[in-house]
């Protein structure tokens, strides 16, 4: 089975993430565009993180321009229209402004090269994901940049490829490991009684900190942001306390101070896993303390590439290093798309 | 108009205005370029006037269409420097194309949704169809909105075009040719983009592949290798010819941008003037939705200097008001040429009731309906507000030298026809002083053509010639039910009635420090004064 049968038609707005840089993420990315290609599928695509911020000016100005072909609709900058790049025909020009000029949505109209751009927040990359789709797309690829993993918030896409590889850490055990963690915190359970998702969901969106009690009833706790405020909801926790809903990160120091409190069983509810930063032994740590952490919304790993080369000079095995990642995740399936055509067998 | 800086912040115009809200860039622009309407253009004001009205009519007739009209100018973006650049000689790019073809698809919605207006539209407003840009930004007619540098703008770009596909087309023909040669001779499946990786472990098959000549090194990396279908003589020519094709292509484009903006500049004009037509009518709109917000009428225009308002709210106070859960008093005046003093008690109101006066004034001047019963007013050539509580730290000046510097601006333009509004009239001196000067200053102004309205808690500057007005205030309250000095507020009446003949000085001074529970001690001895 290819890669894009996994991914579609089960699922319309697919985010790529890589676990770090050079991880694989672009090769990735083509690889499905070409798979996508073949099988006639309207594709559309995005990419994160143009936020004005020079930091990711610098890192997307390093990246290349992506080949597409005609009749992808594409989201891409004013100034990135250049004539030696495909031709576009400009479907949208949004208000959402970058030092590269305004993001524009277009349908490219000839095979080519072109830049792919988006914005910053989930929320407008959401709403770009949909106006594309209005446009014919029928799949829509979010280039994740580095350190935004957010576009995998589920709110954001239907599912999610990791990219992972050799360059996340010197040895193949550890690469495994950090994969695995990162895994992990993404796939977090999803807390299973409905009426506690819309609660939750409510105490969120309000971008509040709140503990929903044994008669459902809700008890705000009046911290500004949840990175700090381990101690106030700590106060706040009583012995009908049942779950406490973090609107922002869940970090150590919140979830240690909030274990180490609690009054009774309890549970800790955070949006989803990207909102999760906690180091994989403290998390074990947590969970030997009794931590039991749920998200609102699960996120759908629809599989994980692996790219066994480092741009710093090493590689590892890449026929052991597939192997070992599928013994490691038994539950995802795994590809190495550097393989070429060859290295799918599903 | 002359309306200093202060009056028109004293006046609150600028909340006023901030109430007012046009939609479109246009709109909004010219929203911020609103001047009061002069004295000698009392008939363009009187059209405005009923323009607005003619539109709060339609907007309760034919409300859809209201709905619809500001629904397509919510698409509605700034592109006027686009257009200014590209009649100065500037070659526009695709997405600014595209957004001037936007506009000039709103520009044909909102044409249409205009002429469904019961309404003779006079030309300022009126929003033209522009088909000659039309058929520029939509060549193939298809009635897209997207914008792209269609085939049709140039034979040699059709040509180009189609030439260069067909190579294409070639060459992935002869692409995948070579592909199904390689795949027989070799035995291995090549990619759809016709490369194939080898792991260095399978150094044999590498080797062959190294010496085969149909396929060359394309990238390596630590553990393998891709190939890639090596070009032949008839590929390798075909595709310098692509890339030739390509760049004369992108030149032609670049001669279709240029051509296309002259195009655009010589309907410049008329662009610019749907876009100040687009303005005009949504600054009117917005005009007449504030009237209706407000709940406000038509002013009426005298030639003769008088204000006369029924029932007025001032706006600000009253939502102010509102947001508490209470109602404003409203307040009715009738002043000719000449000066009124108003007088009465404090926390009565006064200050509100000339503010009221000088703000209604004002509105009228911008062409806004006015909230009251009624309105009928003269045009000013300046209204001027003393609120007697500015103190100029930067001069130096005291409370009541900054006051005497602003009257003293105001006594030299009171040759033209003012209104003019003075709260509390020199307070911030001695009494003795003040009175005087203010007596002076009355008998200076009784002679000009001007409205002159005082507040004063001074005795004696009431006499033949001079209206007096008073705040109604605390009259007719049985003072024993108020207590507590919080709901003054609620039992104040705030009408200013006219006041004939002498009353003497109300006591509502008295009665006022009396509820808020000053020693009666001193309240007695005060009455005593006042009776001797």
């Amino acid at each position: 089975m290819k890669l894009i049968d996994l991914i579609y038609p089960n699922n319309r707005i697919v985010s790529i993430v890589g676990t770090s840089k050079n991880a694989g993420k672009t090769v990735t990315l083509n690889e499905i565009i070409l798979q996508a290609g073949d099988k006639g599928i309207p594709i559309a695509l995005i990419s994160t993180g143009r936020d004005g911020e020079r930091r990711d000016v610098l890192t997307e100005t390093e990246k290349p321009p992506v080949f597409v072909h005609r009749g992808t609709i594409i989201t891409t900058v004013e100034n990135a229209i250049k004539p030696e790049y495909a031709g576009i025909e400009i479907y949208s020009v949004t208000d959402y402004n970058t030092p590269m000029g305004r993001v524009v949505i277009g349908r490219v109209v000839e095979d080519g090269y072109v830049e792919i751009s988006g914005p910053y927040s989930s929320r407008t990359i959401k709403g770009m994901c949909e106006e594309m789709m209005t446009f014919g797309a029928e799949l829509v690829l979010i280039d994740g940049s580095l350190d935004r993993r957010a576009s995998a918030a589920p709110f954001v896409s239907d599912g999610t490829i990791l990219a992972t590889g050799a360059a996340l850490a010197r040895s193949q055990d550890l690469v495994i490991d950090k994969t695995m963690h990162i895994i992990n915190t993404y796939s977090i359970p999803q807390v299973d009684r409905g009426e506690i998702r819309d609660l939750a969901e409510s105490i969120i969106e309000e971008g509040r900190t709140g503990l929903i009690n044994e008669d459902l009833s809700i008890t705000y706790v009046d911290t500004l942001t949840s990175l700090r405020s381990g101690s106030l909801i700590a106060q706040a926790l009583t012995e009908d306390t049942r779950y406490v809903v973090l609107s922002g990160s869940a970090t150590v120091d919140t979830l240690k101070d909030i274990v180490q409190n609690k009054k009774s069983e309890i549970t800790i509810l955070v949006k989803d896993g990207t909102r999760v930063f906690i180091p994989q032994r403290e998390l074990h740590l947590l969970q030997k303390m009794g931590l039991n952490l749920n998200v609102v919304d699960a996120i759908n790993i629809i599989a994980v590439t692996v790219n066994p080369y480092s741009p710093e000079g090493y590689y590892f095995d890449s026929a052991a290093f597939l192997e070992n990642m599928r013994k490691a995740i038994p539950d995802i399936p795994v590809y190495d798309v550097m393989q070429g055509g060859d290295g799918y067998g599903y | 108009m002359d309306i200093n800086k202060r009056t028109f912040k004293v006046l609150d115009i600028d909340r006023v205005l901030g109430d007012l809200h046009p939609i479109t860039p246009f709109g909004i622009k010219l929203k911020s370029l609103m001047k009061p309407y002069n004295r000698e253009e009392e008939e363009a004001l009187r059209e405005e006037l009923d323009r607005v009205e003619k539109i709060r009519e339609l907007v309760d007739t034919q409300r859809a269409v209201f709905v619809e009209i500001r629904t397509h100018m919510r698409g509605i973006k700034d592109i006027r420097k686009s257009v200014e650049r590209c009649m100065e000689g500037g070659v526009l790019n695709s997405v600014e194309f595209f957004e001037l073809k936007n506009l000039i698809s709103i520009t044909r919605s909102i044409s249409q949704s205009q002429s469904a207006l019961h309404w003779k539209i006079p030309e300022k407003f009126k929003i033209h169809v522009m088909e000659e840009v039309e058929k520029l930004l939509d060549p193939e007619n298809s009635g897209l909105k997207t914008f792209y540098i269609y085939d049709c703008y140039s034979e040699a770009l059709r040509d180009l075009r189609a030439e260069r596909a067909k190579a294409e087309h070639s060459l992935e023909e002869m692409k995948k040719e070579k592909a199904r040669e390689i795949e027989a001779e070799t035995g291995l499946k090549l990619r759809t983009t016709g490369d194939i990786t080898i792991s260095r472990n399978q150094t044999d098959v590498i080797k062959k592949l190294m010496e085969y000549p149909k396929l060359q090194v394309f990238s390596e990396t630590y553990i393998n290798i891709t190939f890639k279908v090596r070009p032949d003589e008839p590929m390798a020519q075909l595709m310098k010819e692509i890339e030739n094709l390509k760049e004369k292509e992108a030149l032609e484009e670049m001669k279709v941008l240029e051509e296309l903006s002259q195009k655009v500049a010589s309907l410049g004009q008329a662009i610019l003037r749907n876009i100040d037509a687009i303005g005009n009518f949504d600054l009117l709109i917005a005009k007449a939705y504030l009237a209706i917000a407000m709940n406000a009428v038509k002013p009426i225009i005298s030639k003769d200097i008088c204000c006369t308002i029924k029932m007025g709210r001032h706006p600000v106070v009253e939502a102010g008001l509102k947001r508490k859960g209470k109602t404003f008093t409203p307040i009715s005046v009738n002043l000719q040429r000449g000066v009124a003093v108003i007088t009465g008690a404090n926390m009565g109101g006064k200050t509100v009731s000339l503010k009221l006066i000088g703000l209604l004034a004002a509105m009228m001047q911008y062409g806004l309906f006015v909230p009251a019963e009624y309105m009928k007013a003269s045009l000013w050539d300046f209204i001027f507000i003393s609120a007697g509580d500015e103190q100029s730290l930067d001069s130096g000046l005291s409370t009541f030298g900054a006051e005497m510097q602003g009257i003293k601006e105001m006594l030299d333009m009171s040759d033209q026809q003012g209104l003019i509004l003075i709260d509390e009239l020199a307070r911030g001196t001695n009494p003795r002083e003040g009175y005087a000067i203010s007596y002076g200053i009355i008998s200076y102004l009784l002679k000009k053509p001007c409205i002159t309205i005082i507040t004063t808690h001074f005795d004696g500057l009431v006499r033949e010639g001079v209206k007096h007005l008073q705040v109604k205030g605390l009259r007719n309250v049985d003072y024993g039910k108020l207590g507590n000095p919080d709901v003054i507020s609620q039992y104040m009446d705030y009408t200013l009635i006219e006041i004939v003949g002498n009353t003497g000085v109300p006591k509502d001074a008295i009665n006022i420090s009396r509820l808020i529970g000053v020693p009666e001690e001193i309240l007695k001895e005060a009455e005593n004064i006042l009776e001797n």
